[in-house]
């Protein structure tokens, strides 16, 4: 470990004695990127070929405008082939135009009309630097370029191809909107302004990665979050240093208050539905270009048992849902621990005739409970991992198979008793209610601790096991605030929309401790509904 | 000889989880308490894992009391 | 400051009532029985009033000291040196003993009717070591943690007073004072000793809550839940096991929770009542630990308790297991005890009375 960090620190060192030193140039390289484009359009073209090493998707159209030599230069793919194709259109009329146009003014320059010409349509903007030159190509704008101007025209070309808004394919709901976020960042804060309209929609941009500058967008509703917190999270964001973003993950795991817990301490979601009421009751969203998934802070131990469902079915459905979702929770934490202590330490616990047919079923077993139950357990980890990202044809074989090895044969064969298989597989669907994944993952992790404690324990190991638990959970902050919060600490307003939800009026006040400021939500009382 | 073993690897592991306090308060007298508190649980627990009986600190306690409380 | 978290008014209710029952709930019927008999709710309630009475005398101390916590109290009182060698001399004497008595509860406990051939040292160490992992997380979170506990314990308890209902006998608890009021007031001494007098500890907590001048309420009305409780709880197993049993009986509540039967359906679930205990026991031993760690720290001027966590947490363990060397030793020692705590609780006395002669400090 030691040596391995002054690996790390020389490396860092050196790196940035070589950033120090002035970097040898590159001869043929005559203008440095910080310098002002030339007027002589084939230093500009070498220029800008040697920068990006003559990649091939770097297209550079050649033409005439008014008997100047010019260049149209865009990326293959990034840009609408439609605009492009309009733009070389409209070249052809040109000459008739300019003539026509002269008629009006005598003195109109080539590039200055095309900038008029396109402004309507498209953003046109005029650059001076080289450097703003190849970060307009790189985002996917055609860059014009005349002989003998000094400038530029970048003109708005983007036009790649996204995936459609289409339904959610992680977050399913009988009743609700089924849109969900895509790819592109423009889209996802398009998708979620739809649903608010008001001007305190704030949406604040940063551009985030050393290499990919990847857009971050922090969006919230000024006004009822909390200022606090934004601040807290416009540092957070601020303090990243990393070569690449290419996920909503790689944010998270900067962001994330405690890194040695794991339970998720940041919300993702790829519902507009989800984000919009998240930022309405004071949280912040943070959306990430290039993944659907978009993060919520602060995200408190409730939220993941909250579905976007809940607040479309009315509200005694949803408590029950709710309270199901807790006890599967439970059960998926401490169902094979809890039968592995009864069956090991507490036999007293169970009635006489149980106890008698769960004694018949092991008798021929050769393992101890905790080891079947880890076989058991870690089987199906194994197939419930190996499912995941099979091809679909393949991923039923896989299930046909686990469902023979982990069910009958195993239990035929004596390695298993029939008991087990049952408290695993309630285990394992009881982990698939959790609306969250990442709160999922962490009880699988979990699970596996408490087995271990009930094996050399029993129940007192679980009991310690819980205390350790839930000491940890209420050392968590995210963003500062509590995580058990409304639980613990206990805010008695707050608990109206946690482990029940009451009915929509009295849904009253907005979360306490989100948000200081502008508590009421609603001003319908049960009088006036 | 296995208990002695045992009372090492409690104190390697205290010591392990104090790590990064222990780096904190390098050089403060704090680590005198730290180390004297430490110190004597060490000796205790090697006497203790030898196999002799500690003798329980209530002896004393009764010893003095004793006396006083047959007064009343 | 030794302390940077800060607890709520709400959140010290809470740690006062669960540390009040504390180890008590499962003990405190059978120390009750031996002398009251069946007065014991007659004891309870004395014992009650007397540790309010108790509470109010700490909480005035307290309030006097401009809410500081109780070595600089004492370093207040009695000069700096004088000062710290007394708390030192508290701490290690009685906190320090009162902390291993507790962990030693739940080793017995655990040895002699749960787990009978696990290692005393395992379980103590399984114990402690979730114990010290409180102390060192820091006072506000293992506050939050009591407090999600809360609903647990109530939930188990209104389940444990249900479900003996239909098994008490009122004739159990005739007659009313048999034999006079004298046994009835030795017994409820015992019963200020062993929860009321304890909550001294709390001097080192109070400083740390939000508002410290409210606290006394929230300090009386621990007290009082927590002290009810017993008393239900004791009047309970006098009611459905009997006096004979209740006395004889080293754990008479875990005892009173096998009883339990609904229709041969809802049986055995005393491993799950135990759950009570394992809770409140734990919470007390997170208060005193940290109290421990917290007063040490100041004696020595260590400027981070959780520091001296382990250390301390390590004498524990090893007096915890050398404390009593035989369960018989314990019945011997008990009177003792009583004894031994009374003349700790004249410290406080003490301070009182120095700072009544020297006048109002600060």
């Amino acid at each position: 470990m030691v040596f391995k960090k002054r690996a790390l620190k020389k490396l860092v060192k050196d790196k940035n004695e070589a950033d120090a030193q002035p970097q040898l140039e590159d001869p043929k390289i005559e203008a440095p990127p910080e310098e002002a484009l030339s007027t002589e359009l084939n230093l500009n073209i070498q220029y800008l070929q040697q920068t990006f090493g003559n990649s091939s998707d770097l297209s550079f159209s050649d033409f005439e405008l008014g008997n100047k030599k010019a260049v149209l230069i865009y990326i293959n793919g990034l840009v609408d082939k439609m605009i492009i194709g309009h733009f070389f259109e409209n070249i052809g009329r040109f000459d008739h135009l300019i003539k026509h146009s002269e008629f009006l003014t005598k003195t109109i320059e080539a590039s200055d009309f095309m900038k008029q010409f396109f402004a309507p349509v498209n953003q046109v903007k005029e650059v001076r630097l080289y450097k703003k030159v190849v970060s307009a190509i790189l985002a996917g704008n055609a860059v014009l370029l005349v002989d003998s101007i000094s400038h530029a025209l970048v003109i708005n070309a983007k036009g790649w191809r996204d995936r459609d808004v289409s339904e959610s394919a992680t977050e399913n709901v009988v009743r609700g909107p089924k849109e969900a976020f895509t790819e592109n960042i423009q889209t996802n804060t398009a998708l979620v302004r739809r649903k608010i309209k008001d001007p305190r929609l704030w949406l604040e941009k940063k551009e985030i990665g050393n290499i990919t500058q990847t857009s971050i967008s922090v969006m919230y509703i000024h006004s009822i979050a909390n200022d606090k917190i934004v601040k807290e999270v416009h540092e957070r964001l601020d303090k990243i240093d990393i070569d690449g973003i290419l996920e909503s993950n790689y944010i998270e795991e900067f962001i994330q208050d405690e890194v040695y817990t794991p339970f998720p301490t940041v919300f993702n979601t790829e519902r507009p539905d989800v984000v919009a009421a998240a930022l309405l009751e004071g949280r912040i969203a943070i959306f990430i270009d290039g993944t659907p998934f978009v993060l919520l802070v602060p995200a408190l131990f409730t939220h993941f048992f909250q579905a976007a469902e809940d607040y479309y079915q009315r509200w005694d459905i949803s408590t029950l849902l709710r309270l199901l979702r807790v006890t599967a929770y439970f059960i998926s934490l401490l169902g094979p621990s809890v039968y592995i202590a009864i069956i090991n330490f507490h036999q007293e616990m169970l009635p006489t005739p149980l106890l008698i047919s769960l004694a018949a079923q092991r008798e021929g077993v050769p393992f101890p409970a905790l080891i079947e139950a880890l076989i058991m357990e870690v089987t199906l980890e194994i197939l419930r991992e190996a499912g995941l990202r099979l091809p679909k044809a393949i991923g039923q074989t896989v299930s046909i198979v686990g469902a023979l090895v982990i069910g009958q044969a195993a239990v035929e064969a004596g390695i298993i008793s029939a008991a087990m298989v049952i408290v695993v597989s309630i285990t394992a669907i009881s982990n698939f209610i959790l609306p969250a994944y990442n709160m999922g993952i962490a009880v699988r992790i979990l699970r596996f601790l408490f087995m271990f404690l009930a094996g050399s324990f029993g129940l007192y190991g679980i009991a310690a096991g819980i205390f350790a638990l839930s000491l940890h959970l209420c050392s968590l902050r995210s963003f500062g605030i509590p995580y058990m919060e409304p639980l613990a600490p206990y805010i008695g307003s707050d608990m109206k929309d946690t482990l029940w939800r009451k009915p929509r009026w009295k849904l009253v006040t907005r979360p306490r401790l989100l948000n200081q400021t502008n508590v009421v939500r609603e001003n319908v009382s049960p009088k006036n509904k | 000889m296995v208990y002695t073993i045992i009372s090492l690897l409690i104190i390697g592991a205290i010591l392990l989880i104090d790590k990064r306090k222990l780096k904190k308060y390098k050089n403060s007298k704090d680590l005198w308490v730290y180390f004297g508190i430490l110190g004597l649980g060490f000796v205790l627990l090697l006497i203790h894992s030898s196999g002799r009986t500690l003798p329980t600190p209530l002896y004393w306690i009764s010893a003095v009391l004793k006396p006083i409380i047959s007064i009343f | 400051m030794l302390e940077n978290g800060k607890i709520s008014v709400r959140q010290f209710t809470v740690l006062v009532a669960l540390y009040t029952v504390g180890t008590a709930i499962l003990i405190i019927p059978s120390i009750l029985a031996a002398k009251a008999m069946q007065d014991i709710w007659i004891a309870g309630l004395i014992g009650l009033g007397s540790g309010l009475g108790l509470v109010f005398f700490y909480w005035k101390i307290s309030e006097r000291f401009q809410f500081m916590n109780l070595v600089e109290i004492l370093e207040k009182c009695f000069g700096k040196w004088i000062g710290k060698a007394v708390a030192f001399s508290y701490f290690t004497f009685y906190i320090f003993i009162l902390s291993t008595f507790v962990l030693r509860d739940i080793g017995d406990f655990m040895l002699t009717v749960m787990m009978v051939e696990t290692p005393i040292e395992a379980i103590h160490i399984i114990f402690l070591a979730v114990v010290l992992y409180g102390v060192k997380l820091g006072l506000e979170a293992f506050t939050r943690t009591t407090e999600l506990f809360l609903p647990w314990i109530v939930i188990l308890f209104v389940v444990l007073f249900i479900t003996l209902l239909p098994q008490i006998e009122f004739t159990n608890i005739l007659p009313i004072m048999e034999n006079g009021i004298q046994p009835v007031l030795r017994s409820s001494l015992s019963f200020i000793v062993f929860p009321f007098l304890e909550l001294v500890v709390f001097l080192m907590i109070i400083p740390y809550v939000n508002e410290p001048k409210k606290t006394k309420k929230a300090f009386l009305l621990g007290t009082a839940l927590g002290g009810g409780l017993l008393i239900l709880i004791a009047t309970l197993s006098i009611l459905v096991i009997g006096v004979t049993e209740t006395a004889r009986s080293i754990y008479p509540t875990y005892d009173l929770s096998k009883t339990i039967n609904i229709r041969e359906f809802f049986q055995r679930v005393e491993a799950f009542m135990a759950l009570i205990w394992f809770i409140t026991v734990f919470v007390k031993l997170v208060v005193l630990t940290y109290a421990l760690c917290l007063g040490m720290a100041s004696v020595f001027n260590v400027q981070d308790y959780k520091l001296l966590t382990l250390p301390i947490g390590l004498l524990l363990y090893i007096v915890s297991l050398v404390i009593f060397p035989s369960s018989t030793y314990l019945i011997e020692f008990t009177p003792i005890y009583d004894f031994y705590a009374v003349l700790w609780m004249l410290m406080p006395v003490f301070i009182w009375l120095v700072s009544l002669v020297r006048g109002k400090p600060v």
